[in-house]
């Protein structure tokens, strides 16, 4: 009886899950911009590419698709680099502030980035960094670094420090008994950070429509937001792109989880 | 090789909690020098200053002939095994091995020969190319063994390398270890809690309680002229038998009965003093000789331990250990004489707990 409540209660929420997934392919799929159909049929009778096409040649797509990608992988490699050094530091090193720090990482987590866009926006604009990657690129990478700093912070507490002694002792310096001995040990935390700050630039919509203003420069969320012009929207490029947005997305959890195992440090301390 | 020198070393923590105080030893050339103590009592704090693991707030550390208080643990030529053996679990047992070699540059067959050879010495030729988490208990100790010889340094640490394995295992590895010690005419210093282990294995002993150093001496010193009554307690097993007497006119108040003193133990005393005996030098009667102190304690517990025989006892409120051989005909609930030689007693004084 308690099996089938929970059999119940997981079918709702897969169903639930899955309705607008299986629905926005359903409408990339549909030739023109039928939104709304009473076929129940997930590939309709007349299904084509159509829009998928449009979506590259009538479109600077491929443009927004590079933007993104560049702007992502950007944010990833910073964010990476950046997490996996302060973290490191907030674990290891007693230094002062260190308290202070962690502190002011969390306090920066309590506001929505939206309350925050005015003054962002009045900075970038003073550095000259509106309507450009760099700006965006420090903007989304302080958005994400508090989460993966603290994240990094915890997993390497969770490392012995004698592991890095014992590299010390074995002719390491502090900076290779770091990336030798800790870093890969590190793997899992270090792709949770690589994962979230990709998905922070990737669907980034509010602060990205501030700071990039040319068509040139947009990334895939301004971009779609284009087809949903003033007085129609163009469902199926839409749906088109929200499908070929999601794909690089699932690559890349299919690619890093892999390394998300845990128990990595088993076996290296104790009997 | 080379020689460890301390000279008034001293480590205090943030916070002001001193974990070594004023410690100078010597760890001569090819010498196997064990720190013992109770649990925090700054044994690992020392070794991990020697290691450049601490920084050294005051004194002086030497290697050989260098002052290494500045110098970086990779530039001091030391091995050290750790407590919890730490291991690279990323790495295969070879590699963990050959990973100092690589990091000074070792030419690769170098590397090749010198962890084979280790891996025979140590029987890990079968598990060289398995990771740490395959391996029991004896044999990750083994790769930081190895870990630790393979690269011939001049000093080797050991922080309570035994510790996380079982009795059995524990005995093996210490005859293991001191066969090393042997063959590779290092020095080695070596941290533990386990009086036993200090004995059988430590060519000289650094006793330590709360941060302070108590004696160096070799064990058989140790045993037999311990300088205060920490040392006299730690050292032996079962632990020495400690009685509070009032000496008197030239003998000494002992379980209600005055017991007269030879002349050249008479100035020696103070007023309060603190009688040691360790159980082993308690005898039954019949092996007493002319002159023995006899006591008629209550048995309280009998424990035959096989070879020897433990009698707890009480005497009017004074309890204590004597082991005696295995056949002794004493029964526990009953009361049985036993006789002990003042030579072989210890004296310390109540006071400053040192030896008279
Ligand atoms: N990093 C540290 N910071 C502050 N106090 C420490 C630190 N390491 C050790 N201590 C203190 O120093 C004393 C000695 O510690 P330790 O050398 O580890 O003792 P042992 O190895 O003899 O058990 C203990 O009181 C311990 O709490
Ligand atoms: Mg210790």
């Amino acid at each position: 009886m308690k099996k089938l409540l929970l059999y119940i209660f997981l079918t709702i929420f897969t169903v639930a899950t899955l309705y607008p997934i299986l629905n926005v392919i359903s409408i990339s799929l549909r030739p023109g911009d039928r939104l709304l159909t009473t076929s129940l049929a997930l590939i309709p009778p007349d299904a084509s590419f159509q829009s998928y096409v449009r979506l590259f040649t009538e479109n600077p797509f491929l443009r927004w698709l590079w933007n993104s990608t560049l702007v992502a992988v950007a944010v990833t490699l910073t964010g990476v680099a950046l997490a996996s050094t302060a973290g490191y530091a907030f674990s290891r090193f007693r230094f002062r502030g260190r308290n202070f720090g962690m502190a002011m990482l969390l306090t920066t987590q309590m506001f929505p980035a939206t309350m925050l866009l005015l003054p962002l926006f009045i900075m970038l604009a003073k550095l000259h960094l509106i309507n450009s990657y760099i700006g965006i690129v420090v903007v989304y990478t302080a958005t994400a670094l508090p989460f993966c700093v603290w994240q990094m912070k915890g997993y390497y507490d969770t490392i012995p420090v004698s592991l890095e002694e014992a590299a010390l002792i074995d002719g390491c310096s502090r900076w290779r008994a770091f990336y030798k001995i800790i870093l890969p040990l590190a793997a899992p935390a270090l792709v949770i950070t690589a994962l979230f700050s990709f998905l922070t630039a990737w669907s980034e919509y509010i602060v990205a429509a501030q700071i990039l203003q040319s068509e040139q420069m947009f990334t895939l969320p301004l971009g779609l937001k284009q087809f949903q012009s003033n007085m129609t929207t163009e469902w199926g490029l839409y749906a088109a792109g929200s499908v070929i947005i999601s794909i690089p997305v699932i690559a890349l959890f299919l690619f890093l989880t892999r390394w998300l195992v845990s128990g990595l440090t088993l076996g290296s301390v104790k009997g | 090789m080379a020689q460890v020198v301390l000279e008034g070393v001293t480590k205090i923590f943030e916070g002001d909690v001193t974990a070594a105080k004023d410690i100078s030893f010597t760890a001569q050339e090819g010498e196997f020098v064990v720190l013992v103590g109770p649990s925090g009592c700054g044994k690992s704090t020392i070794l991990r200053m020697i290691a450049g693991l601490e920084t050294v707030t005051e004194g002086r550390i030497s290697i050989g002939e260098r002052v290494v208080n500045d110098v970086h643990p990779k530039d001091r030529d030391i091995a050290m095994v750790f407590q919890n053996y730490a291991l690279y679990p990323h790495m295969s047992v070879y590699e963990n091995m050959a990973f100092g070699l690589r990091m000074r540059k070792f030419a690769k067959g170098e590397i090749d020969t010198r962890v084979k050879d280790v891996a025979e010495i140590l029987e890990l030729r079968d598990y060289l190319r398995r990771k740490p988490k395959a391996l029991s208990g004896g044999q990750r100790q083994r790769v930081a063994l190895g870990r630790a010889i393979v690269r011939h340094p001049q000093v080797f640490l050991f922080d309570e390398p035994l510790s996380n394995l079982d009795a059995k295992l524990r005995v093996q590895m210490r005859a293991e270890i001191a066969k090393l010690h042997q063959r590779l005419g290092a020095t080695m210093i070596y941290v533990t809690h386990d009086q036993v282990e200090a004995m059988t294995m430590g060519s000289r002993i650094v006793v330590l309680k709360d941060g302070l150093l108590q004696q160096v001496d070799t064990p058989l010193n140790l045993y037999n002229h311990p300088v205060n009554k920490f040392v006299a307690g730690f050292i032996g097993s079962p632990a020495m038998n400690f009685f509070a007497c009032d000496v008197e006119n030239g003998a000494f108040k002992f379980a209600n009965r005055n017991i007269a003193l030879p002349s050249e133990l008479q100035s020696r005393l103070k007023n309060k003093t603190i009688l040691g005996v360790r159980p082993e030098h308690f005898q039954a009667e019949k092996e007493a000789a002319d002159g023995w102190v006899k006591i008629k304690p209550l048995i309280e517990v009998v424990e035959p331990m096989g070879s020897e025989t433990y009698l707890h006892f009480n005497l009017d409120g004074l309890t204590g250990v004597a082991r005696l051989n295995a056949d002794v005909p004493a029964e526990a609930g009953k009361s049985f004489t036993l006789a002990f030689n003042l030579n072989n007693c210890h004296f310390f004084d109540a006071e400053t707990e040192q030896a008279l």
